[in-house]
């Protein structure tokens, strides 16, 4: 079953487009991998797939729902770990997942928020400021918030940045888990292709505008991987770097 | 409704257990003691009528008020966008309407304080005259209505601004043209252009309401074309509000 499809997408900024006919398919309980260069629209596709932003044009369908429309309702269903997750510095850590649980209409304990911080390695600091918290740490708290509602589809925009090699391995294991257990569907922008190789069934390559590369990493990047250096190799052709030999 | 109370109490925490509220508060208890003070013990000043005293005051709390409410307003959405919390705010199924009603309570909720810390300074200037009750009265209900027009208008502009700095930019003129009363004096404010700029200007209709009560005691039939200005530009805020933040992106 498809739970996200998006056909035809186009979406500028200021007249420079940057979504241009782009398709996309993830199917239920896909860890689906979303590469592409720095300014090559990840961003912006999965902030329309969350409803914050609306394209110029194309169908988008999230758990059948069209995010522009039906944004709210929907957000009940997803979360999203942003790029640039901004934190209120003041809140403490319980408190920060409290007050966004009250947002998904959670009352949360404080052993909840605990259990919460537990899973990401964080609980010893659950009463600590999070202006005290390093980058890691915050990156950590935002996958906890991530989580609170326990959601069908989890957006992850370079999920383990700022993390230490310890730190990703069990980001990692969690995600892993989730979707094993949960069968929670996950889609991974990054731009470590360690991350998209350990955690990925599937990708997408999006390069100027356009999803130059779709499939399962099992099948063709296989192939590729026997020959040269594997994703990287596939990642470069995709995007215009070294020739795939 | 019940996603709007936690936005509440996140304002309301932010804007007053904060280093940036104490010192908002304590820079407002500053300027509303020289003013007091100015006002019982400057020679000239003290010659004033009281009743002229308390009227002066009473728009300096109001001004004092609003330009708190045009800072909060700007930096509402835009101040969110600045510190990069606007999108984890969008990404919950809270709508932008709620967040912008949360942040116009939060905004109501300085007024509210401001009128707390100002009642002794209005106790100490007026206290030995008349209508010093109608004027505590009177500057509630201007200021409470005054302080969600600009504060919603403030919001509204900052859910499409960019930048905190650019919506203030905004705010503060607007705030400067309305102030225009205080500014222009009373031989201009009699002339037609005055009069119109006076009956079209919310904060002019407000001055103008308290110095009826308190400077000449009229009763409250001669405050309703006022209390009208206000009550019409308080409607047209909550559907600027909305229209703009209906659809709120980064």
């Amino acid at each position: 079953m498809n739970t996200i499809e998006i056909k035809s997408l186009d979406k500028s900024f200021n007249g420079e487009k940057v979504l241009d006919g782009t398709h996309m398919t993830v199917y239920e309980s896909d860890i689906y991998g979303f590469l592409g260069p720095n300014g090559s629209g990840k961003t912006t596709t999965l902030r329309i797939l969350c409803g914050i932003l609306h394209p110029d044009r194309g169908e988008v369908s999230v758990l059948g729902q069209d995010p522009s429309l039906k944004g709210n309702l929907l957000r009940q269903r997803i979360n999203i770990l942003p790029e640039s997750h901004g934190f209120y510095g003041w809140m403490r850590a319980s408190e920060y997942l409290r007050f966004f649980g009250r947002l998904y209409g959670l009352n949360l304990s404080a052993e909840d928020c605990r259990m919460h911080l537990q899973q990401v390695g964080l609980d010893p600091a659950d009463q600590r400021l999070i202006r005290t918290f390093s980058r890691g740490m915050k990156q950590r708290l935002g996958i906890a918030r991530a989580l609170l509602n326990e959601p069908e589809i989890l957006f992850l925009d370079e999920p383990t940045n700022g993390l230490d090699p310890r730190g990703r391995r069990d980001i990692h294991d969690l995600l892993l888990r989730l979707n094993r257990e949960k069968k929670m569907t996950i889609v991974i922008s990054t731009h470590l292709l360690d991350d998209v190789e350990r955690l990925c069934n599937r990708i997408a390559i999006l390069h100027k505008t356009k999803i130059q590369y779709e499939g399962s990493i099992m099948g063709q990047v296989a192939e590729a991987m026997q020959i040269n250096s594997g994703l990287e190799s596939m990642y470069l052709a995709c995007t215009g770097g070294e020739k795939q030999p | 409704m019940s996603c709007v109370i936690p936005l509440i109490y996140k304002e309301f925490t932010e804007d007053f257990f904060s280093s940036r509220g104490a010192a908002v508060y304590l820079v407002g208890c500053g300027i509303l003691s020289v003013f007091s003070l100015l006002l019982v013990s400057n020679t000239e000043l003290s010659l004033l009528d009281n009743a002229q005293a308390v009227y002066m005051m009473g728009a300096i709390i109001i001004g004092l008020a609003l330009l708190i409410a045009v800072i909060l307003g700007s930096d509402g959405f835009a101040g969110e966008r600045d510190r990069e919390t606007l999108e984890i705010m969008l990404i919950t199924p809270v709508r932008p309407v709620d967040i912008a009603m949360a942040k116009l309570a939060g905004i109501f909720f300085s007024w509210l304080i401001v009128f707390a810390l100002s009642i002794p300074y209005l106790w100490a200037v007026g206290s030995t005259g008349q209508n010093l009750w109608p004027a505590f009265i009177y500057l509630f209900i201007a200021g409470s209505f005054l302080v969600l027009i600009f504060g919603g208008f403030m919001l509204g502009l900052s859910a499409r601004m960019k930048t905190f700095k650019g919506a203030l930019s905004i705010g503060l003129t607007l705030f400067l043209l309305s102030a225009g009363p205080i500014i222009i004096g009373p031989s201009l404010r009699q002339s037609t252009i005055g009069r119109f700029i006076d009956r079209l200007n919310p904060f002019g209709g407000a001055l103008n309401m308290i110095d009826s009560v308190v400077v000449d005691s009229q009763n409250i039939f001669f405050q309703l074309p006022h209390l009208a200005v206000l009550i019409l530009y308080t409607v047209a805020m909550f559907w600027f509000l909305y229209a703009m933040t209906r659809r709120v992106e980064l």
